[in-house]
């Protein structure tokens, strides 16, 4: 892979990866701090980008460990709570949230494994077996993710229309 | 038992568009979730991290390349230093002169042979009368030889 490919095949992807990233990290800064080292670690490797059979997926399989390392460095999940509380204290109060934002706002609630494995089907599109490559486990494994987060959003939102 | 196509969106089996918006109001609002983060997009340079390598790397090569242009130019002084020395001389007589200095040689071996002789009479005399050898004026004369500027004179 020359430079020039390189760099299409990253501006193709970067879109992805930041959605991707951000699902994970939940922070923009965060997200296109990840997408950057990323494109510098496939750079580093590019000569073996041609011998993979599927560049996206590995790209976003390469992605995801690295996003969930940086979440347990960061040890996000013990400030989580706090930030959450945080940002919920700031926003309008439930009864005036449009139903869009209170599904924003629960998708970032969902688990890691069900966030990611939604923000891959529903967001960007892949399918099962794509998504079984890059969150490495099997195709059953992410549609009971898919299925459990998709379930759970609907039970949030059906919640929110009866208090409505 | 028949799934209706929510229950069958929920289990995973369909796909968020091909649910009609009059259908179902999460699926709508799911829809528009989606197609609002579709639209969003992020402006920000993926390849700066790569950019900053790239430009690191020239650093690198630059000073590599200097580096090593220092040592050969330093190497390549000594050795133009060390061919541009003259080699040592070496005294190279003219048979002129080689004759001359045979010649000399001679006459100085002669004359030292001369005073050796002189030497040794003074000195057996001085035996025979009980005389300090260091007195005597002929064995001083023996520092002819070391004296003689002609003694290091190497013959080829």
């Amino acid at each position: 892979m020359t430079n020039r490919e390189f760099e299409k095949f990253i501006y193709r992807q970067k879109d992805n990866m930041f959605r991707f990233a951000l699902s994970i990290l939940k922070n923009n800064e965060n997200a296109e701090d990840a997408v950057q080292e990323i494109a510098l670690r496939l750079w580093k490797n590019k000569k073996s980008l041609d011998k993979l059979q599927n560049p996206d997926s590995y790209c976003l399989k390469t992605l995801k460990n690295y996003c969930l390392d940086e979440l347990r460095k960061q040890n996000h999940r013990l400030n989580y709570h706090a930030n959450h509380q945080a940002a919920c204290f700031n926003e309008p109060e439930v009864e005036n949230l449009d139903m869009v934002e209170k599904i924003k706002q629960e998708l970032d609630n969902l688990p890691t494994q069900q966030r990611m494995a939604i923000e891959l089907k529903d967001f960007l599109g892949y399918s099962y077996e794509e998504i079984s490559e890059i969150l490495e486990m099997n195709v059953t494994a992410v549609r009971v993710n898919v299925s459990r987060g998709r379930k759970k959003l609907n039970e949030i939102f059906k919640e929110e229309l009866e208090d409505a | 038992m028949h799934k209706n196509k929510i229950d069958r969106f929920l289990d995973g089996e369909l796909e968020a568009k091909t649910i009609r918006e009059e259908e179902n109001e999460f699926t709508d609002a799911y829809k528009k979730v989606i197609a609002e983060a579709n639209n969003q997009k992020h402006d920000f340079n993926p390849l700066k991290k790569v950019e900053a390598a790239q430009k690191q790397k020239l650093v690198s090569t630059k000073r590599i390349l200097a580096y090593a242009a220092s040592v050969v130019l330093v190497i390549s002084l000594f050795w133009l230093l060390q061919k541009s020395q003259p080699e040592k001389t070496e005294v190279v007589l003219s048979e002129k002169e080689l004759i001359e200095a045979q010649n000399n040689t001679e006459m100085a071996l002669l004359e030292f042979s001369k005073e050796l002789n002189n030497c040794m009479s003074t000195f057996s005399n001085a035996m025979k009368i009980s005389e300090s050898a260091g007195n005597t004026q002929a064995l001083k004369n023996i520092e002819i030889n070391r004296s003689n500027p002609l003694k290091n004179i190497k013959l080829k």
